[in-house]
């Protein structure tokens, strides 16, 4: 993604670990990472909110592949 | 002016309840390891925090007073030397923008900010009064480092991690862990918004999460509580076995049952 940083900038980070039984466990949620999340689940209230707060706060834009 | 005060006591720190008194002004290093020189792990927007929160613009300090052996931003965030070196202005700078963009809140954290508070009270002074800051510590830190913040900050969030002396004492070498944290969440109760997290770790519920719950109920009732159950395996933990898997989902279920016993006011 390009973020009009510059390179010797580092990108914002998002670590994630996916368990055998689902669970996933996420450290440092970056809104468009939170975005992703979504994705996967539109009925897990909790990443919902965390995504829809990005998007209405401005801070996450939503493009086009990020709409239904 | 704080930050020049703050700056000149670190001839003998005091910040944490290490109190160890080095003189960081002249390249002393205490247990945390900071000096002079603030350096950062990361400044970057975050939606993982409280919703009421988020989005934050988390500024997260190298460096830390205690050492956790399930701490998963560790060893980096440990060492004070490693990380960004960024000027205040700098940072005020990217906080602002990240201000203008959307996030709600900026957000001090580490490792443990208490030991960069004469970073932390610079990049303040930049920020225009409206900014809404959160400060994320573990609790540790002294009441004179609390006096240097009053009137600063609008919320606290404190990491309560142990329940009793003798897992904080096994775990991060502290027995006297709870005094300091709970002298703390009372202070930061009374002065600012504030937000108790719990992480409960695996095999310590009964020792660890009970009494804290029950803490939080009798002394400070209605406090907001953000019960976190996603521990994650870090890489530190030989010697501490129990901690060297995730939180059963029963271990959740029955953390969550003693939250609804203490009538605990359950945030996410």
């Amino acid at each position: 993604m390009d973020t009009g940083r510059r390179h010797s900038e580092p990108l914002d980070t998002t670590e994630l670990l996916i368990l055998e039984d689902g669970r996933i466990l996420v450290h440092n949620l970056t809104p468009e990472f939170a975005a992703v999340l979504r994705e996967l689940d539109r009925e897990d209230p909790g990443m919902n909110r965390r995504a829809v707060s990005a998007v209405s706060s401005g801070v996450h834009k939503i493009k086009k592949q990020d709409t239904p | 002016m704080r930050a020049r005060a703050v700056r000149a006591a670190l001839a003998d720190c005091q910040l944490c309840v290490h109190r160890c008194g080095v003189n960081r002004l002249a390249g002393e290093r205490g247990p945390c390891g900071a000096g002079l020189e603030s350096r950062f792990f990361s400044l970057q927007t975050e939606v993982s925090d409280e919703l009421e929160l988020i989005p934050t613009f988390a500024i997260t300090f190298s460096g830390c007073d205690l050492r956790c052996p399930f701490c998963i931003t560790a060893p980096p965030s440990w060492q004070a030397d490693l990380g960004q070196r960024l000027s205040a202005a700098e940072v005020a700078h990217r906080a602002m923008q990240a201000l203008e963009q959307g996030a709600r809140t900026i957000m001090f954290l580490g490792g443990e900010p208490t030991i960069h508070l004469a970073t932390v009270l610079d990049v303040i002074s930049l920020l225009p009064d409206s900014a809404r800051l959160i400060w994320k510590t573990n609790g540790r830190c002294t009441a004179e480092a609390r006096r240097w913040l009053e009137g600063l900050i609008e919320g606290w969030v404190v990491d309560f991690k142990f329940g009793n002396p003798d897992c904080s004492r096994r775990l991060v070498g502290d027995s006297g862990y709870m005094t300091a944290v709970q002298e703390t969440l009372v202070w930061a109760a009374e002065h600012s918004d504030l937000v108790v997290r719990h992480l409960v770790m695996p095999g310590h519920v009964a020792c660890c999460w009970q009494p804290v719950a029950a803490w939080l109920a009798e002394r400070l009732p209605g406090v907001k509580v953000n019960l976190r159950t996603g521990f994650w395996p870090a890489r530190m933990m030989a010697g501490f076995p129990e901690l060297q898997r995730f939180v059963e989902p029963e271990e959740a279920q029955q953390a969550s049952r003693i939250a609804t016993q203490y009538q605990l006011r359950l945030i996410s």
